[in-house]
């Protein structure tokens, strides 16, 4: 989920006035928080016709994924009132609407609601309330090198089962000519490692938490899906694998490097290497576990004081309207429209003639089920909307990491991790 | 009025200003590891403001203390600081004698030898990890995967293809792994900082008494002798400054672990703290109290160490 996609490294702050005419000087100024990925980047120059058309001045405040999470956090936990407009993700939205953060979106029929994806609407809302719109949105997914399966013999079928994605990536190991079968997540941290680990345990039939949110990282399903997960990156994984997070595999992917990758769906569309196939999440017999969920999503803070003017960007920013403006603007095109919100963009026969990775992306998202079921008693599906949960995450990452670079054995890591994740929950206050 | 009251009258605003200036924020820290303060918490929205009613008393220590990293981290801390510290006084030591001989291109030598200190700690861990470290697409990568390419083909050799088949394989080191991540920010600092060490005692050197020296050739002492009984005693006192200053700042190293391992094995105390001031205030304190402590009793070791060769 986290992938910083065109900015690496360092912290930016971009403060940018949008230039705009202003019909009658009282036009209110909204100041909208952004995550810096290519997405929202685009949107600042796309946003230039709605500040044109409306008089709308937009200042933008665009933030690395980690900063824009603390900026945003003690600002809305303290009533800060900085932000008009923020972007937060699916882990914050329910909790956040649930604590009376930020305020409910109601939209006018034409924005058509139901026309987003329910996944998305149902990650998104709290008590069946929808408190953020999407952006982009985005699953999980295999991809794979057709030409290296095909001269390997093997063959990856969507749902596949983990031994054959084992037996697929020995197959096309082959590390004296750099080519590693399986380049799957291993840095730590909870959007990092632990979305593609979490998504394995959910395909084995494991969670997070019981009902009474007890974290039960030593149950069975945890020690079989960890076992499988620490040998098949550790047998078939290119060296080093403990360093690498989205942005990593995609420069070894396109590097060649890589026979599988099993990550976001939003990679497709960075892509450079020729023949890749694109498979749904195999899975271990969790008929709903196999895949993540996520989404960029836009929200308003509790009692801003341009509420209406916020929503009314809200509105546009995650239109239809909006998709088409991008697809039609001069400096990007249908190869960079914001994909996984709404199901009529899959419908654009535009988007349809570049995006190749569209039917499997769309098959992904609408199979993941972010709601609490009887397996977990939480919302979300590679995390639990619970505000603790970032804490708890990066514990276990770490543990993880251990795991896979051979430091502790799996026993051990998950032992170590319950004790962690149980001492963060009793911290808090729940049992 | 007595003669002394009057500097002291006039010192005071200096004094007290001072005083503000480190009591407010460490009293606030003090008071904060004594309460509950959770920044978002939806169980206990009480804890989430700042107030005496939620008394804790050592509670948040007693979190802290149970930590599973937090003897990891007091390790770390002090095993990083160390090994650094040992590295570069050694290379500091060894570079300074041997550039400050006269010899063609002494110029830009001391300025590439310098320029280390100037590349921002971020920007050093960044070049480290991702551009020589990194055992795929990094230099290390690339060389081991040069190296077993040649002994592949040397393999091949009629004659001594057996002796080259007895080799084995080289692996890559992974950098990031929990079991070397602490060895990789130890690598990078040392590189950065030895520049530092280098420069004080280059400094020191020239300031070498060189009558005695020449004294001492002239009774035939040799190289090592010279070093060994004339310049490093002459050292000692840039030695012990080196050594203070350094410890002061590789305790609070942060920017290195985070992106080398995010804390996977190389989790220091700031680190630590980090980790809790997302959320849990109350613990981030308590953990910065902790580290001033520790911090504290470092600094009278090393004040005495450095105080004692000032006085001789």
């Amino acid at each position: 989920m986290s992938h910083k996609n065109t900015l690496l490294g360092a912290t930016a702050l971009t403060l940018a006035t949008a230039v705009g005419a202003f019909a009658d000087g009282h036009a209110p100024a909204l100041t909208i928080a952004i995550v810096n990925n290519g997405h929202m980047i685009n949107m600042q120059t796309v946003a230039e016709a709605y500040t044109e058309q409306t008089g709308v001045a937009l200042n933008w405040v665009s933030l690395e994924e980690g900063v824009l999470r603390e900026q945003v956090t003690s600002d809305t936990a303290t009533g800060g009132g900085q932000y008009d407009i923020i972007n937060i993700g699916m882990q914050e939205a329910p909790i956040w609407g649930q604590a009376g953060w930020i305020e409910p979106l109601n939209f006018s029929a034409d924005y058509d609601v139901n026309d987003i994806l329910p996944a998305m609407r149902g990650g998104l809302s709290a008590d069946g309330t929808l408190y953020a719109a999407p952006f982009y949105g985005e699953s999980s997914m295999v991809m794979y090198r057709k030409d290296l399966a095909d001269a390997a013999g093997v063959t990856i079928a969507d749902n596949d089962s983990w031994d054959n994605i084992m037996t697929a990536a020995a197959a096309m190991h082959d590390p004296a000519n750099g080519v590693y079968g399986a380049c799957l997540r291993g840095k730590p941290g909870w959007g990092d490692n632990m979305a593609f680990i979490t998504t394995v345990v959910n395909s084995y039939g494991g969670a997070w938490f019981d009902a009474d949110m007890r974290p039960v990282l030593d149950s069975a399903e945890w020690n079989a899906a960890i076992n499988m997960y620490v040998e098949l990156l550790g047998s078939y994984g290119p060296p080093g694998s403990e360093g690498n997070s989205f942005n990593e595999i995609l420069a070894l992917y396109n590097e060649g490097k890589c026979g599988m990758w099993i990550d976001a769906t939003i990679a497709a569309s960075f892509l450079e290497v020729d023949g890749v196939a694109y498979a749904q999440s195999p899975n271990a017999g969790n008929p709903v576990g196999a895949n993540w969920l996520w989404a960029w999503a836009m929200a308003v803070p509790a009692g801003s004081p341009n509420m209406e003017a916020a929503m009314d960007f809200i509105a546009w920013a995650t239109s239809k309207d909006y998709i088409q403006a991008v697809g039609n603007h001069p400096d990007f095109g249908w190869g960079s429209v914001p994909t996984g919100t709404r199901a009529s963009t899959y419908a654009i026969p535009e988007f349809q003639a570049v995006a190749a990775f569209a039917e499997a992306e769309m098959m992904a998202i609408e199979s993941a089920a972010p709601e609490a079921t009887a397996i977990k008693p939480y919302v979300g599906v590679q995390f639990a909307a619970i505000p603790e949960f970032p804490e708890v995450g990066s514990a276990v990452a770490q543990e993880m990491a251990a795991a896979l670079s051979g430091a502790k054995s799996v026993e051990a890591a998950l032992a170590d991790a319950q004790a962690a994740a149980d001492a963060i929950m009793q911290e808090a206050g729940y049992y | 009025m007595s003669v002394r009251r009057i500097p002291r009258l006039l010192q005071a605003p200096a004094v007290i200003l001072l005083l503000i200036w480190m009591l407010v924020p460490l009293s606030m820290t003090l008071y904060f590891s004594f309460i509950r303060y959770v920044l978002n918490s939806m169980r206990h929205p009480e804890w989430t403001k700042p107030s005496i009613e939620n008394w804790r008393g050592f509670g948040n220590y007693q979190f802290v203390l149970n930590n599973k990293d937090f003897l990891l981290a007091i390790q770390n801390s002090l095993l990083i600081v160390c090994s650094i510290l040992f590295l570069t006084v050694i290379l500091g030591v060894l570079i300074a004698v041997l550039i400050n001989k006269t010899f063609p291109g002494q110029g830009i030598v001391r300025v590439l030898l310098i320029s280390p200190f100037f590349v921002m700690p971020a920007v050093n861990a960044v070049l480290w990890i991702n551009m020589i470290l990194d055992p795929v697409l990094g230099l290390q990568g690339v060389a081991i995967g040069g190296i077993n390419e040649l002994i592949a083909t040397l393999r091949a050799l009629p004659l001594l293809g057996g002796f080259f088949a007895m080799w084995p394989e080289l692996v890559p080191i992974s950098f990031r792994a929990t079991q070397t991540s602490a060895w990789a920010v130890i690598i990078m600092v040392t590189w950065q900082w030895t520049p530092f060490a280098v420069l004080i005692f280059m400094t020191s050197l020239q300031s070498e008494d060189q009558q005695q020296k020449e004294a001492a050739i002239l009774d035939g002492a040799s190289t090592w002798s010279q070093f060994r009984f004339l310049t490093l005693p002459h050292l000692g006192r840039p030695i012990a400054i080196v050594v203070m200053i350094q410890a002061i700042f590789h305790l609070s190293l942060y920017a290195e672990i985070e992106i080398v391992s995010r804390g996977n094995g190389n989790k220091n105390l700031p680190y630590l703290i980090g980790e809790f001031a997302n959320n849990n205030i109350g613990a981030a304190s308590a953990t910065g109290i902790i580290a001033v402590i520790l911090a504290n009793i470092v600094a009278i070791f090393l004040l005495r160490m450095v105080g004692k060769t000032l006085m001789e």
